[in-house]
């Protein structure tokens, strides 16, 4: 029986290019395969993507156990309002970032006053 | 008394003071705590992160970053695999530093996984904070850093990770050194591998032991039995 143990996103996850000039976002619903934790602190996930319809070509790795992540992290504070000025995100998908966060009082009141001039903004 | 014997002397005592615990030698000219009279306004922490279990599984290898408070500023150097990796477990890996300008948010994330941190201070003049922050200048000169989290950079230094060669205890202990010289004097009978399952140290023995401290608990250990002048001047304990 297998042990692997996995991790369904409750809320979108930002992800950066492997250049980290650009983010995406991996949707609510997606399975993360867990695979090992860095001691620098760090859990590192896989997941299984079906490639329909395109034909990738493939090539050797460079060196034995060859792995080239891309990283993952929080959105935090009031990158929540630049996220909602910059991307069409539903209010499902707002809901799941505010509660996956663990702000502190700071990053709250920010928010709170950055949501407040947002809405105000709206025609 | 010349400059150079004065120095000579004040080494001697002083090597005398780590070993035995006790100030020896005290004098006008070889005070074996000497600090040449530099006032100690600025410190480095060395944070020593530990074990810890996630998912059911143990992770006992630990962790080791460096921090920086000196006029104004306080920076923490944190050293690891945070990109590509390669070789047997994942040992090698492209050298990514992290720069912290908030220690609140990289002290969070070391805690988010279970472990506790020990920082290890020790008081430092101002000029000597600076060539610590000199040191990793050096290091990403030149580098954009491939992360800005505002609060956080991360750079590709030159250097690839290594696990026993070059890693987070390596670089933080060689960042600290600027600021004190004779920081790890004495250090060689701590090198034992502390953290390593047994197939990893026969791996390691296999490659060629290190001949320096290269493990997080080894540094760890070490750093609680200094004694003498190189005793910490605080210690703390960071976890949830």
């Amino acid at each position: 029986m297998s042990t692997t143990k996995i991790h369904t996103l409750k809320s979108l996850l930002r992800v950066a290019s492997p250049d980290h000039t650009r983010y995406y976002f991996l949707p609510q619903g997606t399975t993360l395969y867990y695979d090992d934790s860095l001691p620098e602190g760090l859990d590192r996930f896989y997941i299984y993507v079906n490639v329909e319809g395109i034909n990738l070509p493939l090539q050797e790795i460079p060196k034995p156990n060859f792995i080239a992540p891309i990283s993952a992290y929080p959105i935090e504070g009031e990158e929540i309002i630049d996220l909602l000025e910059r991307y069409p995100i539903s209010k499902d998908d707002l809901e799941g970032i505010l509660k996956s966060q663990s702000p502190d009082k700071e990053d709250l009141q920010n928010l709170i006053h950055r949501l407040q001039k947002y809405v105000n903004s709206l025609p | 008394m010349n400059d150079q014997a004065k120095d000579n002397a004040a080494d001697r005592a002083r090597k005398q003071t780590k070993k035995s615990g006790k100030c020896v030698n005290q004098s006008q000219t070889t005070n074996c705590c000497s600090n040449n009279n530099q006032e100690l306004n600025s410190s480095i922490e060395i944070l020593v992160g530990g074990p810890y279990t996630k998912n059911g599984k143990n992770h006992p290898y630990g962790h080791v970053a460096l921090r920086v408070i000196t006029e104004g500023k306080d920076i923490t150097y944190d050293y690891g695999r945070y990109g590509q990796t390669w070789g047997l477990g994942g040992s090698e890996g492209e050298g990514m530093l992290n720069v912290w300008t908030n220690f609140s948010k990289y002290i969070k994330g070391e805690k988010a996984t279970g472990r506790t941190t020990k920082g290890y201070t020790f008081n430092v003049s101002d000029d000597d904070a600076k060539k610590v922050i000199e040191f990793f200048e050096s290091k990403i000169k030149g580098v954009e850093p491939n992360q800005d989290r505002g609060y956080m950079k991360r750079f590709r230094i030159k250097e690839d990770y290594h696990a026993l060669k070059s890693n987070c205890t390596t670089i933080s202990v060689d960042g600290a050194k600027p600021a004190k010289p004779s920081l790890m004097e004495g250090s060689e009978h701590y090198n034992n591998g502390n953290g390593l399952t047994t197939g990893d140290k026969l791996a390691a023995k296999l490659n060629g032991w290190p001949n320096r401290i290269f493990m997080p608990a080894d540094l760890g250990n070490y750093l609680s039995n200094l004694k003498g002048c190189d005793t910490p001047n605080k210690t703390a304990t960071y976890n949830k």
